[in-house]
């Protein structure tokens, strides 16, 4: 088996945050300590709720911003330590979609702008060329060369974030962060929009991060899926596994919680209490993050004890849990 | 049939630079005491439009209620909130008829206390005394699930996690025990986990209070649910309404097909193999929602729909019931309906 395109190990953010004077800030982890590796056309989901720290954990692959601790290789080569002129030819293999795409594109730039622009920074495409570079990437998209001149209020939301998809895929990457690309959109459109990115992946042999807090789209495009909580993987499995069998009480109770088309699913919800707790809280510190809302959590030991990420082969299938009790 | 709300040609026009634009074009719906109708529909249909205009809550200047009537059935007698002006509509709002929000944060005030804001409404509509006013808020908030609520009637709102804001925001609703309580998108802005319990809130309250509950939502799962029936709006219409499970089982609107077919979790069965998956395309409906007032003649759907016929495109099709239960805007499953009859 060949090496994976993306190894990440030890990923680890402070953020400071709070008051102005000394004594009052404090340190933040938003990402506490991740490792996972992305092989070359995979899709790896990314899920958990606000808070747990998926959004940085995109961010910083691409390092976007800093990390604390850690290391991403990209192809066998450390990311988090090049510099800016190195890092800028890295960035047109790795690029990223988010959530809103009216804010991701400059208003006063039309459509053919936005796509062309990261090819003229990157000297790809000469002027004569590139009319028709954005005509092929459009074409791609599922727009035309009627979308050329349009400005970003001109056209829908589903529009848009195809211009975005267009304008990550100018530059050939080969990995793609994509952060909550369809929760934006409604339905209809978010259907379209994930058979675009999934044919993408299998046309151009894309890999995606997917960070998503909706479990039925992550389910869709992923191979496989982490499941983050308070800035930890608490369960990284293959799609089917993760869905058949949850083996972390947290997985348990998110899928558990998502509320079904079906009517009479005749499952019976497993409500959890509390809320998901906030990484700037101290109390989480020690032991596992969940326990505090955790159903089978044993005292003395799950709030004392930190639950390592470890591999568990269950039916032949090996998944790795962060639970002392899975 | 009692109704505690019941709304009849609802017609809700923006006033626009292109002109007036009906935002709301002829609904009707009813809601029974005790059941939950969900409204459910794509951004710019209409739905929350809807809501807002029941609720005398439109934008001064900017929209108006054009025609219809928003009849309201409670102990305190039966109004017609369309004929009712500001001060007789005040009344009225709060103590029969509440709302709840997608977003908390706007929703409240952020430079009053809690116990403040949910003691405003009961001096207002109930002439409670402060003492009553906030003994009953400590009741209001232990019901809504809050723990420790003696700690919480002095903190504002930005003090709160989003689940907790909701939490106030439905006791506030409630402070009044209204017949009617309108949530519009009311889990859309949580996490699944506190959508869960906010959901679960919403119906123990309703069993309660007997109140009659329209529910505004994308989230066909939300719906399917909770509510006991569904409209389904497009392009300022309802186009399909029916009970949950018939509308859910058997979409009759190429509307409601085309969207429960989009829907992920839907289009891949439960036990699909990691093959099927990959191979799987999710359904898609063509195009895009069309922009307000931007609606073709006819039936607004017809550029969309994989069924059209000539005549979609000349008349705009009424909402007609239907053998298969509850109704259905659509020229072709009618004929449908006759040929198989």
């Amino acid at each position: 088996m060949s090496a994976p395109l993306l190894e990440v190990e030890g990923l680890t953010k402070d953020f400071a945050s709070g008051g102005l004077f000394e004594g009052s800030r404090r340190v933040v982890r938003a990402v506490d300590d991740v490792s996972f590796t992305l092989d070359e056309r995979e899709t790896l989901g990314v899920v958990g709720e606000s808070g747990c720290g998926k959004t940085t954990l995109g961010k910083l692959v691409l390092a976007l911003v800093p990390a604390t601790q850690g290391s991403v290789r990209f192809a066998g080569a450390e990311v988090l330590t090049r510099t800016p002129a190195a890092m800028r030819a890295l960035r047109r293999e790795m690029q990223v979609v988010f959530q809103d795409p009216m804010s991701a594109l400059n208003p006063r730039m039309t459509v053919r702008d936005a796509i062309a622009e990261p090819m003229r920074v990157h000297g790809l495409v000469t002027r004569e060329e590139e009319g028709d570079a954005v005509l092929a990437l459009l074409g791609r998209v599922g727009l035309g060369s009627e979308h050329m001149q349009r400005y970003p209020h001109e056209i829908s939301g589903g529009q848009r974030q195809r211009v975005v998809i267009a304008r990550a895929l100018s530059l050939k990457p080969r990995f793609v962060v994509c952060d909550e690309p369809v929760a934006a959109l409604d339905v209809s459109v978010q259907a379209q929009v994930i058979n675009l990115l999934r044919d993408l992946s299998d046309e151009l042999g894309l890999s995606y991060l997917f960070v998503a807090h909706d479990l039925s789209v992550v389910r869709i495009v992923s191979q496989r899926i982490a499941v983050m909580y308070l800035g930890r993987i608490v369960e990284l499995a293959e799609t089917e596994a993760l869905h058949r069998d949850p083996l972390h009480p947290y997985t348990r109770a998110l899928l558990s919680a998502v509320p079904s088309i079906e009517p009479h699913a005749g499952k019976t919800r497993l409500v959890l209490a509390g809320e998901p707790p906030s990484p700037s809280d101290p109390r989480h510190r020690r032991g596992c993050g969940f326990a505090p809302r955790c159903p089978i959590a044993e005292r003395g030991r799950c709030d004392d004890e930190r639950p390592e990420l470890r591999e568990i082969t269950r039916d032949g299938v090996t998944r790795r849990v962060a639970c002392h009790l899975a | 049939m009692t109704f505690a709300l019941r709304v009849r040609d609802l017609v809700t026009t923006f006033a626009t630079d292109a002109g007036d634009v009906r935002a709301v074009d002829g609904v009707s719906l009813t809601l029974e005491p005790g059941r939950t109708l969900g409204l459910v529909g794509e951004s710019g249909c209409g739905k929350s439009v809807t809501a807002l205009s029941i609720m005398g809550l439109l934008p001064e200047h900017a929209a108006f209620l054009e025609s219809g009537s928003i009849e309201v059935r409670s102990a305190h007698g039966a109004h017609d909130l369309a004929t009712l002006d500001d001060a007789a509509l005040s009344r009225v709002r709060g103590r029969d008829l509440a709302m709840i929000f997608q977003d908390p944060m706007s929703s409240l005030n952020p430079m009053m206390t809690i116990g403040d804001q949910l003691a405003e409404g009961l001096l207002a509509h109930r002439g409670l005394s402060r003492e009553a006013a906030r003994a009953r808020t400590l009741e209001l908030l232990r019901k809504v699930g809050i723990a420790a609520p003696e700690e919480r009637l002095d903190v504002y709102p930005h003090q709160l996690s989003g689940g907790m804001r909701q939490r106030v925001m439905i006791a506030m609703a409630i402070a009044c025990e209204p017949r009617v309580l309108i949530a519009d998108e009311p889990t859309t802005a949580l996490d699944v986990t506190i959508q869960a319990q906010v959901l679960e809130l919403l119906g123990v309250l309703q069993a309660e209070l007997g109140m009659a509950m329209l529910l505004i939502t994308h989230d066909l799962a939300v719906v399917s649910e909770t509510a006991d029936e569904v409209a389904v709006m497009y392009a300022g219409r309802i186009v399909e309404r029916g009970r949950t499970a018939r509308v859910l089982e058997t979409p009759l609107h190429p509307y409601t097909r085309g969207l429960l077919r989009s829907i992920p979790s839907r289009a891949v069965r439960a036990d699909a193999s990691s093959d099927e998956r990959a191979r799987l395309r999710l359904p898609t409906i063509a195009g895009s929602v069309p922009a307000l007032g931007r609606w073709p003649a006819g039936c607004r759907f017809a550029d969309r729909c994989e069924d059209v016929i000539a005549r979609c495109r000349e008349q705009s099709p009424p909402l007609e019931e239907h053998a298969e239960g509850g109704e259905v805007a659509c020229f072709v499953a009618h004929m449908r309906e006759e040929r198989s009859s």
